[in-house]
């Protein structure tokens, strides 16, 4: 800590020079000292309150304020974003009614984190790739140009199945409805997905198969009314921290708070039950609990006849289960299984909920199925306080991600595209022909693009030379593709191998809707105007439509939003109109007259019979397991300063004093073992590759796992994953197990050390 | 409630947690009500109080109510007192925290009501001081708001400024920043730290005229606090006193030195030394005895601290025969509530 007898953060300086200084610092605070004593003096204190009043009032007739939705995390918060037009100066709360989900509250990085905006580094022009494979700025006419023939020089040779799109699950729905009308329409592919793959497409298929729709059925509220939550896998006072406010406010007030996770992460720390688990055997310890509830007879039996199907073939499946089996295998004592299990049956409501601790598995669905039965048998869903939620990552990945359809199999609203009928809507609507084959998933595309069947990409918004898992062999693959667009705030790390890279806006740079993790469609409003000639998404899609043989004509995001309606059940009554008079409208929202949904389930489930459709899950383990030469599980997470890749809160110098740089969370009796303390720089080794980052030594993990965060490029923890070993349903790949060994570091390993990244940027930027 | 943490039967976290007005009884009445206000007849739901009433309408005379925030459940703490009204059945009582009772008369104009308003509020600003046009809240402030309704012309009691006590500023965080010199104890940021984000970073310490803000974990500053950056208590504050960076600025005179962190003279600057790289766990970074243990906790890197040592400052001048310092490792919490006595 410094203490200084003068303001300002100019180094102290010595003799004539430093008496300067601090006379020169001592006027500048003399005008605001003796103004003040002369004015009180000579006027009446309470004056002083009106002059500086008016002044106060003068200077906030220059900002613009506009209430809108984060762009960060999935929680959905809704804020008052100030702006003078060139930055965004804070955020505060916004009306009651507008801000349905977090009130008044703000993590740090919706309240603080937007120095990225104006980042030195913000791409504001379009850039091209020189003959001489040198990036150069173009003009908009010359890079979509550009964009239009690459794009179809490869569908005239090889057709439009040889083009693939990742969506952003970061741009509004209407932006990412275009993503998916665009890939078919124009491109003339199915192969268009986005990051919901890597994260939470194992939830959205488990749910689906089970109750109908693949969201959260609870609406936020239910946290906070809940006698009692499970969490699993979710570091939730990090990756969703106003979800984890609402949950210790209820802990607080006396509900059970049950964390089933292997780290003892801060809202373990909050709980009445926390129980370390070995990662990558979920199913085994859930069906256990079920196993108890049901052997015991504490299942909720009404529920069971009434509203669901396949109760016995849940009851046969978790038999196998015994408490000697589960104890071997995930390392949970019995007596926590039973505790579990009564303290949930006892309660009258309990909402489960979960992350990707739970979904990034080679058996994800499975997962998810087994949470989907423990909530059906103990009757705990649609009703409040009780359901299923997944909290989804990305701010848009409920709405853009997924209800909006930019997926390889459905159109927006989940409407299956090999189902004919529904096919024959949208080629209508869209007047084109649309293949009913299911185009390639994310995590397929980067395989398939091996084989060159898939031979030009359009990536937007999604860094995947850092985010798909195995990222030597994703880097490969963008390096060989015929043409790479990439469209983004950065030139980030993906960029760097694209042909083209368009300048798209960042949230508050445009207007939209975003759909959160409870189904609340929630009003984006442009708070100051693109930086330089960056353009939003929509309007980037539109230009492209048009110079590629189509007539888009949409206004604003309103219209698109029209067709949207027109298109989408789900979504048939959400306009902006009455999202904005609404202050937030959840889904599903059959037309004009419909309330919306709060809380899925209530009457029936989404399925043909209207029951939840229970199906038993076995055993499932990690594809890859621990073994001599590779003796620890790996995980991957989040913490609370950092979001993703990075590419937004590397850019804050505040954030960046909290957490500089990359770690490994190591057990004491591990680090002793290898002969390593906190700070020392460790290798961390898998089948794929290694890193050198520094230890941090904890008890916060297991002795048999280590935990680095997935924000940090210059030590990519996905050099270490495994991008074969996908969900059979979901393809998911398992970020969270990966057998790795840890090791001093020597000095003379292939990777460079990196300890302190600048704050600013990271390599690659540029 | 059962208990099977990993590591030994620890209550929950939150258990531990210094509440504010939390787990106070609710003040609010006890079914719907019907009253008048200023002579004007108010119909109000269960929960409510007088100041909810009095919001419903147009009253004779306008009620500053500083402390209260009507958002997120935080208080009513009834600190300032600037909220006292009238009541025919009970006298001059404090609006922010007396339910709406069924039948009850209101007079916001009432001349004792008014007077014990007055008085307060000059309290208040008897301990702010008048530094306005640098101040980060300028035009945003509701004790400005309220002086300017009140029409304060010379507080009875003077201001901070002639008393020239000024405490440096707390610039050490990235993002909040901490100007105690306008801050009137209202309390709102101890709730929004303690039952809204239940975090239980900070509290009320000292007493009589050396109560102020401060943390539970007996750190000195901000950046050694366990803070989390999630800034309710900046979104609560009704005064300059806790600030979000970036905004501090925008509504000062624009002159060249008239900022919000030049207002005082002296400020607290940031070490400089990060925080990270991993998230410490709650538990071990509120105890003393532990942090300084690298294998407890990961930190190596950010454990040695130089300036100010948290408990060099509190053992200080501490009387050998009162009582001891609880042993702050033993249990970290225990000395949250009715603090202050460990401290100079």
């Amino acid at each position: 800590m410094a203490m200084s007898d003068h303001e300002g953060s100019d180094p102290e300086l010595d003799g004539v020079a430093g008496y300067m200084q601090r006379a020169k610092q001592q006027a500048l605070q003399n005008v605001e000292h003796v103004a003040e004593g002369v004015a009180a003096d000579t006027l009446p204190e309470g004056k002083l309150f009106e002059i500086a009043q008016s002044i106060g009032d003068k200077r906030l007739e220059e900002l613009n304020v506009a209430d809108t939705t984060c762009g960060y995390c999935a929680v959905g918060c809704r804020f008052d974003l100030y702006s003078d037009g060139e930055e965004i100066l804070a955020a505060r709360p916004t009306a009651e009614e507008d801000a349905p989900v977090n009130g008044i509250s703000t993590c740090v990085k919706g309240k603080f984190g937007y120095d990225f905006i104006n980042s030195d580094d913000r791409l504001t022009t379009p850039v091209v790739r020189d003959d001489d494979g040198q990036f150069r700025t173009a003009s908009w006419d010359e890079a979509l140009t550009r964009v239009a023939e690459g794009f179809g020089a490869i569908r005239e040779a090889h057709g439009g199945e040889a083009l693939s799109l990742i969506a952003s699950s970061k741009a509004t729905n209407e932006e990412n409805y275009l993503m998916g009308k665009f890939a078919r329409q124009v491109l003339g592919t199915n192969s268009v997905d986005n990051c919901n793959r890597l994260c939470h497409s194992s939830t959205v298929a488990g749910l689906a198969k089970t109750y109908g729709y693949g969201a959260a059925s609870i609406t936020t509220d239910d946290l906070e009314i809940a006698d009692c939550i499970l969490l699993t896998g979710s570091n939730t006072t990090e990756a969703h921290p106003v979800l984890a406010t609402r949950i210790k406010q209820n802990v607080r007030d006396g509900a059970d708070l049950l964390v089933f996770d292997p780290r003892e992460i801060r809202i373990a720390e909050h709980a009445t039950q926390y129980t370390r688990v070995q990662p990558g055997y979920d199913a085994v310890w859930i069906n256990a609990i079920t196993r108890h509830i049901i052997n015991n007879d504490l299942y909720d039996e009404e529920f069971v006849a009434e509203r669901t199907t396949g109760f016995e073939a849940v009851r046969e499946a978790v038999q196998e289960f015994t408490p000697e089996r589960v104890e071997e295998v995930t390392g949970v004592p019995h007596e926590e299984i039973v505790s579990a299990a009564e303290t949930i049956a006892a309660a009258d409501t309990c909402v489960f909920g979960w992350t990707l601790g739970l979904t990034e598995h080679s058996h994800g669905t499975e997962n998810v199925m087994a949470m989907a039965n423990l909530a059906a048998i103990t009757g705990n869903l649609g009703k409040p306080g009780a359901g299923v939620s997944p909290f989804r990552g990305q701010n848009n990945v409920q709405g853009g991600g997924g209800d909006m359809g930019p997926l390889p199999d459905n159109f927006p609203g989940y409407q299956d595209i090999a189902d004919d009928e529904i096919r024959a809507k949208f080629e209508d609507a869209w007047d084109c022909d649309i293949s009913p084959e299911y185009g390639y998933y994310t995590t397929q595309m980067f395989l398939q693009a091996d084989q060159d069947n898939i031979r030009g990409m359009y990536i937007i918004g999604e860094n995947a030379a850092l985010s798909e898992p195995g990222v030597n062999h994703a880097e490969e693959v963008l390096e060989g593709l015929d043409f790479l667009v990439v469209q983004d705030l950065f030139v980030n790390e993906t960029a760097e191998y694209a042909d083209v890279v368009l300048p798209a806006c960042s949230f508050v740079e445009k207007t939209g809707t975003f759909t959160n993790t409870d189904r609340t469609v929630q009003m984006v409003k442009q708070v100051m105007p693109p930086k330089g000639d960056s353009r939003p998404d929509w309007k980037i899609l539109q230009e492209l439509a048009n110079r590629m043989g189509r007539d888009w004509d949409y206004a604003d995001t309103a219209e698109i939003m029209q067709e949207v309606n027109s298109l989408t059940p789900l979504y048939g009554g959400v306009t902006h109109e009455r999202v904005e008079a609404e202050g937030g409208l959840q889904w599903p929202c059959w037309d004009e007259d419909h309330p919306g949904t709060v809380r899925l389930y209530e009457e029936e489930f989404n399925t043909a019979d209207g029951k939840a459709n229970l199906q038993g899950v076995g055993y499932s383990e990690p594809a890859e397991k621990p073994d001599e030469e590779y003796p620890l599980t790996l995980t991957t997470g989040r913490v609370l300063y950092h979001y993703h890749t990075g590419t937004m809160t590397h850019r804050e110098e505040g954030i960046m004093k909290y957490t500089p740089s990359d770690f490994v969370e190591i057990h004491p009796d591990t680090a002793a073992g290898i002969g390593v303390e906190s700070g020392d720089l460790v290798t961390v080794a898998s089948r794929r590759g290694e890193i050198v980052v520094p230890a941090q030594v904890t008890d916060r993990v297991g002795p048999d796992n280590v935990f680095v965060p997935i924000h940090f490029a210059e030590s990519a923890v996905n050099r270490l994953t495994d991008e074969e070993h996908l969900d059979p349903a979901a393809a998911t790949p398992e970020f969270k197990v990966s057998a790795v060994k840890v090791r001093a570091y020597d000095g003379d390993a292939d990777a460079d050390p990196i300890v302190s990244p600048s704050p600013e940027r990271t390599p690659g930027d540029d | 409630m059962s208990s099977h943490h990993h590591d030994g039967d620890v209550p929950p976290l939150t258990e531990e947690i210094a509440p504010g007005t939390a787990s106070d009884p609710p003040v609010g009445s006890d079914g719907p009500a019907t009253l008048t206000v200023d002579g004007s007849e108010v119909s109000v739901g269960t929960g409510a109080t007088l100041l909810d009433a009095i919001d419903r309408v147009d009253p004779a005379d306008s009620v500053p109510a500083l402390c209260s925030y009507d958002r997120a459940g935080i208080g009513p703490r009834s600190e300032c007192r600037t909220c006292m009204v009238e009541t025919d059945a009970h006298g001059i009582v404090p609006a922010c925290s007396f339910p709406a009772e069924d039948g009850l008369a209101v007079h916001t104009d009432a001349e004792a009501a008014a007077e014990a308003r007055d008085v307060n509020l000059d309290l208040v600003l008897s301990n702010h001081n008048l530094r306005c046009t640098a101040c980060g809240k300028n035009g945003r402030c509701e004790l400005q708001d309220a002086a300017i309704d009140q029409e304060v012309e010379h507080p009875r009691y003077g201001v901070l400024d002639d008393r020239d006590e000024y405490e440096p500023i707390d610039d050490t965080s990235s993002f909040i920043q901490i100007d105690r010199n306008k801050c009137i104890l209202c309390n709102r940021c101890v709730e929004a730290c303690n039952d809204v984000q239940v975090a239980g970073v900070l509290r009320v310490e000292g007493s009589g005229q050396d109560t102020r803000i401060g943390f539970q974990s007996d750190a000195e500053t901000m950046e050694d606090s366990t803070c989390v950056s999630c800034g309710h208590c900046a979104t609560v504050c009704p005064t300059g006193s806790l600030v979000e960076k970036g905004i501090e600025d925008a509504t000062t005179i624009p002159l060249p030195g008239f900022t919000q962190k030049n207002s005082v003279g002296k400020t607290i600057e940031s070490s400089g030394k990060s925080k990270g790289p991993m998230t410490p766990k709650k538990r071990r970074s509120k105890s003393k005895s532990e942090s300084g243990s690298p294998a407890s906790d990961g930190g190596a890197p950010t454990d040695a601290r130089d300036g100010t040592d948290a408990s060099e400052a509190t053992d200080t001048g501490i009387d050998p025969d009162a009582d001891p310092v609880p042993d702050a490792g033993a249990d970290p919490w225990t000395d949250d509530h009715d603090s202050g006595g460990g401290w100079p």
